[in-house]
C-alpha cells in the first residue's frame, strides 16, 4: 500500500538547471517536430542563465481543454502554442495575457512595425496582441511539373487567371476506359480562402457580418461550378484523400493522383521528407479575370500565447522573443527553417540565413510573396470565429454537393451567424 | 431472539455496509459535479468568469431556435436504433458460435476479441485508411469484383453507416460478456434438456437464450447509454459533422459548444436534456424487464 | 455425464461451425493484419499505389526500422511501467469494490434498493464533458492535481458499469447454495467470499480484463491530471503519434501494434479463467 502511495504521488523529472526560474511551455508538436522544438528550447536554455524552459508536448484534441483546466486550476503553463482560431475566443474570455504589457516600448514599436500585417493581426483581438506566431500557415498551389509537361503544358507559363487554371485542370484530368477519373487535374476548394482571391472574404466589422457579398458569391459559384464540370462524385473521391489526420501518407498530390492542388506550406517539408525526387513548383493562386485580387491569402496556424494565470511571464516573453527573432532575426531564421515555418517578419525572411535556405527550397518563395501582399489577411477577430468557420465549412459542403445554391448557402451562413449573435447577446455576451 | 423489526434493521445495516464503497464514491466524487452541472445549465458560463444566472434561456434557445440541436439529436437516435440491436444480435450469435466445443476455440476467441481492444483513436485512423475511396483496402477489394465502392466517409449516408460498421467491428467487448454469461449456464439444465431429447437449436432457443437474458439486458442498457454518448469515433473521423451533417452526433455538438465555443452553460443544458432522454429510455427498458429477463432464484 | 459429452457436436455441425468461424475471422482480422503489415513496410511501398494484390498486402521489402523508431520517440519502458502500475491499481480497486456492491444489489434485500440502483444507472447517463470542470476543481482542491490519485482513488469506490454487470451475473447464480449456508449460520460476507465469488470467476475475469484495458487505453485522464513527462502513460505516447502532424504512417502502425500486443497476450491467458468457469459450474 505504501508503495502504491509513493507511486501515486510520483517522482518528477529532475531539472537540468535547478537554480533557474522555470518557464513551463506546453506545445502541440510531436515526433520529429517535437525534437526540433526541443532543439530551440535547448538553444534558449544555453543562451542565457536566468530561465529554464521546460517543454511538455500535449497531443492535439485535448490541448485546449488541458489549458482551460490548468488556467482555472491556477496551475497553467507560462507559454503555450495554440491554434489561431482559438485565440480570439480565449482572449475574449480572459484566458490570455495582453502581450504588449510584456514588451518594452522599443520592442512594442518594432513588433508592430516589423511584423507581417496578416500574421500580426491574426493574433490580435480588439486592438490588443494576444498571440504571436512561430508557425503560421498559408495556402498556395502545388504543381506537379512532370504531369504538366506530359500534357504539353508549360510550367514556366503558368496561368495568370483562375479561368485559365481551370482549363489546365480539366486538361490534366485522366480517366480510364470506363470513364472513371484516375487523376484529377485541379481542385478548387475552401471558400474562406478562395474568396480572398475574388476580393472578398468573410468579415465581421463592429458586429456586422459581411458574408452574403457579390465577391463571396462569385468565389463560391466558381468552386461549385468547377466541381460540376469535373463531376461531383469524382471530386469527392479525391477530396477524401485530403483528410487531415492521414497526413502525408495519403496525400493525393504526392501519389500523383492530383496534378495541381491548393495546400499549406507545411507540405514543402513533407515532400522533402517523403518524395525528395518529385519535381514540383508552388504558385500563388491566380485571380479571376474580372475583379480579382492577386496574392490573396488567409492566415491560420500556431500562435504562442501567455495564459493570464502564468507565473513566469517575463521568462515566457524572453523565450518568445528568442524564438521569433525580435531581438536577432538571423539566429531565429534557423529555427523557422527547421520546420519550414513562416517567419513572423520580413526582417527574418530577408536575413542571410533564411535567404540561403530559400535558395535550397525555392518552392517556399511563393508563400513569402503571399505573406508580403496587402491582400493576405487575418480571419475576423471575433470571439465566435470558430463558430463562423464551422458554418462556412458546412454551408460550402452543401453548396458543392448541390443541395443548396451558392446564394442560398451564403444566406444560410449569414442568417445562422446572426442568429448566433442574437443568442449570445440575449445571454449577455457583448458580441 | 431478534424480532422481525430489528432483523430488518440489521439486514439494512449489513446491506449498506456492502454498498458503502459506492455510496462514499458517489457522495464524494459524483454528487457535486452533478449538482454543479444542473446549476450551470441555467447560467451563462465561459469557464473563467463566474457563471451568470440566465434562467431558462439556454433551454429555451435549444428547443426553439437551435436547428443543429435537433439534427444532432436525430442522428444520435438513429444511430442508437440501428447499432444497439445490431450489436446485440451479432454479439450473441458470435458468442454462441464461440462457445461450441471444437478444437482451436482459444485462438478464435482471441481473433474476435482483438478488434475491440485496439484503442479507438488507433481504430479510427486505421478505418480512415481502409475506407479511403482511392487507396483504401475496402474499395481495392471491391474493385477486384468490378464494383466501384463509394467515397465512404465523404458521402451521405455512407459516412453514417461506416461509423455503424466500425462499432460493429468492435463488438468483441460485449461478446466477451455474453461468453462469460454462457459459461455461467448451469450444465444440469443442458443435461435435462439432452435427456428430454431436445435438438441443438431447441436447446439454444429454450435453455441458452433465456439464461443469457440478464446479460443481454445489461448490454442493451449499456448499449443505449453508450450509443447516446457516442463521441470519440465521430470526433476523430468526422470532426466537422461529416457530409450533410450526417455524423454530427449529439455529443460532438455538445463538445464543440463546451470546449470549442466556450459556452459551458449551453453545453450543460444540452447534457441535461441528453441525460433526461437516456434516463427515460432506460426506465422504459427496465419496465419491460419482467417480461423477458429470467433470473434464477 | 461430463460437460464434454453434452457439448459434443456432430461432425456436420463442426464443419458448419468452423466454416462460419473462418469466414467471419476474415473481416475481423483483416484490419489488424493490415496494421501489422503496414508497420513492417517502408514508405516507398506505402505511398506506391497500384491494385490490390497479395504481394501488395505483404511487406516487401520487410522493414523493421519502424519499431525501434516508434519506441525511440517515447521513453517506452518508463511509460510501460507507469501504465502497468496504474492498471494494476485500478483493476484491484474496481473489481474488488464493484463485486462487494453488486453482491448487495443482487442478493440482499434492503430499504431503498430499487431507488439506489436507479440512481446508480443514472450516474452513467450524464456525459463527462460537462462534469469535467467540477470534477477537476474537486481533485485540485484535494491537492491531487499532478499525481495519479485522481486516476486511482475513484476506482476503489466501485464503478457503476461493473456493479451493474456483476449484479446481472450474481442474480443468475442459484439461490440454494447461499440459502444452505445461511441455514448453517454463515454471515453475508462468508457467503459472498466462499460461495458467490468462486462461482463468478468468468464474470470477475471479464471485469478485471475490461478495467485493465480501460486504464491501458485511457489517454484523457493522464493528459488532464499529469503534467510531468516522466509520469505519462503508453496511451499518451500513442496519442502523440496519432496527432502527429507529419503522418509517419508506418511508425504509427508500429506504435499501435506495440501498444496492442500486451493486451492480446493478456487476453489469451485470461481466457483460461472462462474455461475454468465451466468446470466449476459443471462439476457441482
Amino acid at each position: 500500500m505504501l508503495g502504491a502511495i509513493v507511486f501515486a504521488t510520483g517522482a518528477s523529472t529532475p531539472r537540468k538547471y535547478p537554480d533557474r526560474k522555470v518557464v513551463r511551455f506546453w506545445h502541440r508538436w510531436q515526433g520529429d517536430w517535437e525534437k526540433q522544438v526541443n532543439k530551440i528550447v535547448d538553444a534558449f536554455n544555453e543562451s542565457q542563465s536566468d530561465y529554464e524552459v521546460v517543454p511538455v508536448s500535449v497531443p492535439g484534441g485535448g490541448a485546449d481543454s488541458k489549458l482551460i483546466l490548468g488556467v482555472i486550476g491556477g496551475d497553467s503553463p507560462d507559454l503555450m502554442s495554440m491554434w489561431s482560431g482559438a485565440v480570439p475566443n480565449m482572449a475574449a474570455n480572459g484566458f490570455l495575457t495582453d502581450l504588449e504589457t510584456l514588451m518594452t516600448p522599443d520592442e512594442r514599436r518594432r513588433f508592430f512595425k516589423e511584423s507581417y500585417a496578416a500574421l500580426r493581426d491574426t493574433g490580435m483581438y480588439r486592438g490588443k496582441c494576444y498571440g504571436i506566431t512561430i508557425g503560421a500557415d498559408l495556402m498556395a498551389l502545388y504543381v506537379n511539373v512532370k504531369q504538366l509537361r506530359e500534357e504539353g503544358l508549360d510550367p514556366d507559363k503558368f496561368p495568370k487567371t483562375l479561368e485559365e487554371l481551370e482549363e489546365w485542370g480539366l486538361r490534366l484530368n485522366k480517366r480510364d476506359k470506363d470513364g472513371q477519373l484516375t487523376r484529377l487535374g485541379f481542385l478548387l476548394s475552401d471558400v474562406a480562402y478562395v474568396s480572398r482571391t475574388f476580393g472578398g472574404g468573410f468579415e465581421v466589422e463592429n458586429g456586422k457580418p459581411h458574408i452574403d457579398t457579390p465577391e463571396n458569391l462569385r468565389a463560391l459559384e466558381a468552386i461549385a461550378s468547377y466541381r460540376k464540370k469535373v463531376g461531383y462524385d469524382d471530386v469527392l473521391r479525391f477530396e477524401a484523400g485530403l483528410n487531415d489526420i492521414e497526413g502525408a501518407a495519403s496525400w493525393a498530390f504526392m501519389h500523383g493522383d492530383l496534378s495541381i492542388t491548393y495546400d499549406g506550406q507545411w507540405r514543402v517539408e513533407e515532400l522533402r521528407k517523403f518524395k525528395p525526387d518529385m519535381e514540383y513548383r508552388v504558385y500563388p493562386i491566380p485571380p479571376p479575370r474580372v475583379g480579382g485580387t492577386p496574392l490573396g491569402g488567409l492566415v491560420g496556424g500556431n500562435y504562442m500565447i501567455v495564459p493570464t494565470s502564468a507565473k513566469q511571464k517575463a521568462g515566457a516573453w524572453e523565450f518568445l522573443k528568442f524564438w521569433t527573432g525580435l531581438d536577432n532575426p538571423d539566429r531565429a531564421a534557423t529555427f523557422y527553417n527547421m520546420g519550414g515555418w513562416l517567419p513572423y517578419s520580413p526582417a527574418v525572411a530577408n536575413s542571410p540565413t533564411f535567404q540561403k535556405w530559400l535558395k535550397a527550397n525555392p518552392q517556399f518563395q511563393a508563400f513569402i510573396d503571399i505573406l508580403g501582399s496587402p491582400n493576405c489577411k487575418a480571419a475576423p477577430p471575433i470571439a465566435n470565429v470558430q463558430y463562423l468557420n464551422d458554418l462556412i465549412r458546412r454551408a460550402e459542403d452543401e453548396a458543392v454537393r448541390g443541395i443548396v445554391t451558392p446564394k442560398q448557402a451564403l444566406q444560410k451562413i449569414d442568417s445562422k451567424f446572426k442568429e448566433e449573435q442574437a443568442k449570445r447577446r440575449a445571454l449577455g455576451y457583448d458580441e | 431472539m431478534a424480532g422481525p423489526v430489528s432483523q430488518r434493521v440489521r439486514n439494512n445495516l449489513v446491506a449498506y455496509a456492502f454498498l458503502s464503497p459506492w455510496l462514499v464514491g458517489m457522495l464524494a466524487f459524483t454528487l457535486w459535479p452533478f449538482l454543479r452541472s444542473i446549476y450551470l445549465s441555467f447560467t451563462r458560463y465561459n469557464i473563467v468568469s463566474p457563471p451568470k444566472w440566465v434562467g431558462l434561456a439556454n433551454y429555451n434557445m435549444l428547443l426553439t431556435q437551435d436547428e443543429l440541436f435537433w439534427k444532432s439529436a436525430l442522428v444520435t437516435i438513429k444511430y442508437a436504433c440501428i447499432s444497439v440491436p445490431l450489436g446485440i444480435v451479432v454479439g450473441v450469435s458470435l458468442a454462441m458460435l464461440l462457445n461450441a466445443n471444437v478444437r482451436g476455440m482459444t485462438l478464435f476467441r482471441t481473433i474476435f476479441y482483438l478488434p475491440s481492444i485496439v484503442p479507438t483513436v488507433a481504430t479510427s485512423v486505421l478505418f480512415i485508411w481502409i475506407l479511403n475511396p482511392n487507396i483504401g483496402l475496402l474499395n481495392k477489394m471491391l474493385a477486384r469484383f468490378g464494383i466501384t465502392g463509394p467515397a465512404w466517409l465523404n458521402t451521405s449516408p455512407w459516412a453514417f453507416y461506416s461509423l455503424v460498421l466500425m462499432a460493429l467491428w468492435g463488438v468483441g467487448g460485449s461478446m466477451v460478456i455474453y461468453l462469460a454469461g454462457l459459461k455461467d449456464v448451469p450444465t444440469q439444465l443442458y443435461e435435462a434438456a439432452t435427456l428430454d431429447g431436445a435438438s441443438g437449436f431447441r436447446k439454444m432457443r429454450h435453455v441458452t437464450l433465456p439464461l443469457m437474458t440478464p446479460v443481454i439486458f445489461f448490454n442493451l442498457v449499456m448499449g443505449i447509454i453508450g450509443a447516446f454518448q457516442t463521441f470519440t469515433q465521430a470526433f476523430v473521423i468526422t470532426p466537422n459533422g461529416g457530409p450533410e451533417d450526417s455524423t454530427y452526433f449529439y455529443s460532438l455538438y455538445l463538445y464543440n459548444r463546451a470546449w470549442k465555443y466556450l459556452d459551458m452553460g449551453y453545453a450543460s443544458a444540452m447534457a441535461w436534456i441528453l441525460f433526461l432522454m437516456i434516463v427515460v429510455l432506460t426506465a422504459l427498458v427496465f419496465r419491460t424487464q419482467k417480461r423477458w429477463v429470467h433470473y434464477s432464484g | 455425464m461430463t460437460s464434454e459429452a453434452i457439448h459434443r457436436l456432430s461432425p456436420w455441425t463442426k464443419v458448419g461451425v468452423y466454416t462460419a468461424l473462418v469466414l467471419l475471422s476474415i473481416p475481423a482480422m483483416l484490419p489488424l493484419l493490415w496494421m501489422l503489415s503496414t508497420s513492417l513496410k517502408g514508405n516507398a511501398q506505402i505511398f506506391g499505389d497500384g491494385d490490390l494484390t497479395l504481394k501488395g498486402l505483404l511487406p516487401s521489402p520487410l522493414v523493421t526500422d519502424n519499431y525501434p523508431a516508434a519506441m525511440a520517440n517515447m521513453p517506452f519502458l518508463l511509460y510501460l511501467r507507469n501504465t502497468l502500475l496504474l492498471c494494476m491499481c485500478t483493476m484491484v480497486g474496481t473489481v474488488g469494490s464493484s463485486a462487494i456492491v453488486a453482491y448487495a444489489f443482487a442478493k440482499m434485500n434492503f430499504t431503498g434498493k430499487s431507488t439506489l440502483f436507479a440512481i446508480m444507472i443514472a450516474t452513467m447517463a450524464l456525459p463527462g464533458q460537462v462534469t469535467m470542470i467540477p470534477v477537476f476543481s474537486m481533485f485540485r482542491w484535494l491537492g491531487w492535481y499532478g499525481t495519479y490519485l485522481p486516476l486511482i482513488v475513484p476506482s476503489f469506490t466501485a464503478s457503476a458499469y461493473f456493479v451493474f454487470l456483476l449484479t446481472q451475473f450474481f442474480k443468475t447464480l442459484p439461490l440454494e447454495m447461499s440459502e444452505a449456508c445461511r441455514v448453517d449460520g454463515a454471515g453475508e460476507w462468508t457467503i459472498f467470499t466462499r460461495v458467490v465469488l468462486p462461482l463468478s470467476k468468468p464474470a470477475l475475469a471479464t471485469c478485471a480484463l475490461f478495467t485493465f484495458i480501460g486504464t491501458w487505453n485511457d489517454f484523457l485522464g493522464p493528459l488532464l491530471y499529469i503534467n510531468d513527462p516522466a509520469k505519462y502513460t503508453l496511451a499518451y505516447g500513442l496519442q502523440q503519434f496519432v496527432s502527429h502532424y507529419g503522418g509517419f504512417f508506418a511508425q504509427l502502425m508500429a506504435a499501435a501494434t506495440i501498444f496492442t500486443l500486451p493486451i492480446i497476450v493478456l487476453f489469451f491467458f485470461a481466457q483460461k479463467t472462462f474455461i475454468q468457469g465451466v468446470a466449476t459450474t459443471g462439476g457441482k
